[in-house]
């Protein structure tokens, strides 16, 4: 299960997802522009 | 993190943050919590998996996985959470964050 961990340095896998506000966010998209604190929440209940 | 966004985007840092639960779900409790950053729901995971998120086995949901990306999309930090409060505190974060902005970087 920890074999394929992303680990410092690996480039973030890219995506596209739907905010909640109904916009298409591509995380490619803050390439060049600014650095991105990226979480991935345990669910709300 | 809510209270310290303005610590992150006055460094010109985005917080974007993915979670398992509904479209639905996700807009009430941005509402709720007035949450100001980027909210995405990933309900059928599969953004969850690309990064290797773990399931909680004991309980529904996920275990909490936190990073930071320099501004090239590369990682520069990341953290698997043992449970599900392993999450780190802000001041983990800004320190990645200073170190990366400073000009010796």
């Amino acid at each position: 299960m920890k074999t394929n961990i992303i680990t410092p340095g690996d480039l973030a896998p890219d995506f596209e997802l739907e905010d909640i506000h109904g916009n298409q966010v591509r995380l490619s998209s803050f390439r060049g522009r600014q650095p991105v604190v990226l979480a991935f929440l345990r669910g709300f209940t | 993190m809510r209270d310290h966004y303005s610590e992150f985007t006055s460094r010109g840092v985005e917080i974007v943050a993915v979670g398992p639960d509904s479209m639905d779900a996700f807009r009430q409790y941005w509402a709720k919590e007035s949450l100001p950053y980027i909210g995405l729901p990933d309900p059928d995971r599969s953004v969850s998996k690309l990064y290797k998120q773990e399931i909680n086995l004991f309980k529904l949901g996920r275990m909490p996985l936190n990073s930071v990306l320099d501004i090239n999309g590369h990682i520069r930090y990341i953290h698997y959470g043992a449970n599900m409060t392993d999450i780190p505190d802000n001041e983990t974060f800004l320190e990645v964050i200073d170190a990366l902005n400073s000009p010796s970087s």
